[in-house]
């Protein structure tokens, strides 16, 4: 499959017509879907409807952008109006929406094609995407392991081919991780980046949304066509919005890449450790300016996120904690945990956080770039609890999670990309930036990551 | 350490022993760390969410 970037050119130059390219999309779903469970919901006959209008429109001259005619999926928790929204859940399993979110709004305004809605963790509330209601999402590398979740069935489809791109969600690493084990690009910009309207909340304060692609350059296309203020969400920012596409001959001149001494490569998967360190010199022979740093306490950064959450969701879910049954066996004793979370503890969460974003602001005084792995490990078994790095046993959750839910309490703009395998599976970095600096996130990606296969 | 099982049963959660007594261990956890973590506040460290007026409020 090719990239969003190539779908384009190809479509501009009469080669191919996006119901060809939806039609391959629809085909591949059909083939792997049994396989994979990637999908809840497939919308064959609006996606080929929707294809033919997007082709009559290029043939008239109408021309949307880089988005016309690209078939694209969603997490199954951004609302398209008249099709079903499940979040995952039972609670949710015959919901069918009335609004629009404001992401298909804009990608639908950019000319995609929505092909389905893919499958995740219950209420996005974990990193498995093996789901008690709907089944477990696979991975397309080795169907006996996760994708990462919550936002699983997009970065299986996305890896898979199923789709050029599909829409995730990130309130502790849920764009990430599934980005890292399925071995695609995954963006979770900065809080307030792209309006989460019509998404389900789980943490008022650590929801994003983004793309899982094939490419940094893709996500910069999608970023590019969601990206700016919307009054309907409470976070959204005013903040200008960037040109987001790397330039082609993209270099990392000039740039300062902090490359963390300490947390992040204290129990690693040696592998990962590795392929990052080859990254930071790559990097450098590239002519980023990279030097080790020491960063913050994330294990406190963390546990602060951790508290949050916990309180966060449970406020979310309030309406409907009275129906325990219709919850899974691994989302019920997280929301029971969150509902004995003390007020007073919520709010010393947050004085926390304040600290550690001003001593993370110090640390981008002297970076541009941290550079770190996405992961600790390698994609998980499917109902695998416990997992061991380099001969330590840990719980697969807090492990999927330790580099990525910090992020999300600072609410600063992170990317995963691939950068090689090891045992036939996806390791990946992740890149942190500066609030609102995703262009430069993205020109980083693009210069260092490997092809997505 | 807090009594997570009565705080629990006076919530009205209806846990088994066994979910009881999971929810127990894995807060004792985070009550443990969270204790030592919220050592390092100072007085003067603010929340990082602050209440923001609506326009129509200022007015």
């Amino acid at each position: 499959m090719n990239t969003i970037v190539e779908a384009a050119q190809a479509l501009r130059q009469k080669r191919t017509t996006s119901v060809e390219l939806t039609r391959q999309c629809l085909d591949r779903i059909e083939r792997l879907q049994p396989t994979l469970n990637a999908f809840i919901t497939v919308l064959k006959d609006r996606a080929l409807e929707q294809a033919a209008a997007r082709d009559a429109e290029l043939a008239a001259g109408e021309d949307r952008g880089s988005l016309h005619g690209i078939p694209i999926a969603l997490k199954d928790m951004f609302e398209v109006r008249g099709v079903r929204n499940t979040v995952g859940s039972k609670l949710f399993k015959d919901h069918i929406s009335e609004i629009d979110s404001a992401a298909w709004e804009k990608l639908d305004g950019a000319g995609c094609v929505l092909l389905g809605k893919t499958g995740m963790h219950e209420l996005a509330y974990g990193v498995t995407s093996n789901n008690p209601h709907f089944g477990a999402v696979r991975n397309p590398h080795d169907p006996e392991r996760i994708p990462g979740g919550s936002s699983g069935g997009s970065g299986a489809a996305v890896a898979a081919g199923m789709a050029y791109m599909a829409m995730g969600t990130d309130t502790g690493g849920s764009i990430r991780i599934p980005a890292a084990y399925c071995g695609t690009v995954g963006l979770k910009p900065t809080f307030g980046r792209v309006s989460t309207h019509g998404v389900l909340p789980l943490g008022f304060s650590l929801d994003h949304v983004g793309p899982l692609t094939r490419s940094s350059r893709d996500a910069a296309i999608c970023l590019q066509a969601m990206a700016g203020y919307d009054p309907r969400d409470a976070n959204s920012s005013t903040h200008f919005t960037d040109d987001y596409l790397p330039p082609d001959d993209t270099e990392l001149e000039g740039i300062r890449i902090g490359f963390p001494r300490n947390f992040f490569f204290d129990r690693v998967d040696s592998r990962i450790a590795d392929a990052i360190g080859e990254l930071s010199e790559r990097a450098a022979a590239q002519g980023a300016a990279v030097q080790t740093v020491t960063v913050p306490d994330i294990a406190g950064l963390n546990m602060a996120g951790r508290v949050i959450l916990l309180a966060e969701a449970v406020a979310a879910l309030e309406p409907y904690l009275d129906r325990r049954e219709d919850f899974g066996e691994e989302v019920l004793p997280l929301l029971d945990q969150g509902r004995l979370i003390s007020g007073a503890d919520y709010v010393q969460a947050q004085r926390l956080r304040r600290r550690y974003q001003l001593e993370f602001a110090k640390l981008f005084e002297s970076i541009d770039v941290l550079l770190t792995p996405s992961m600790p490990l390698l994609a998980p078994k499917v109902g695998q609890l416990t997992v061991e790095i380099n001969g330590e046993p840990e719980d697969a959750r807090l492990a999927s999670t330790r580099f990525s839910r910090g992020i999300n309490v600072l609410g600063l703009p992170a990317l995963a990309i691939p950068c090689g395998k090891a045992d036939g599976l996806p390791m990946s970095a992740q890149l942190i930036g500066r609030s609102f600096e995703e262009a430069l996130l993205l020109r980083a990606g693009a210069a260092l990551e490997t092809s997505v296969s | 350490m807090s009594d997570w099982k009565a705080i629990a049963k006076a919530k009205g959660l209806p846990l088994s022993d066994a979910q009881a007594t999971k929810l127990e261990s894995v807060l004792n956890q985070l009550e443990t760390d969270f204790t030592v973590l919220k050592q390092r506040l100072a007085a003067a460290d603010q929340p990082a969410t602050v209440f923001a007026p609506a326009e129509s409020d200022a007015q």
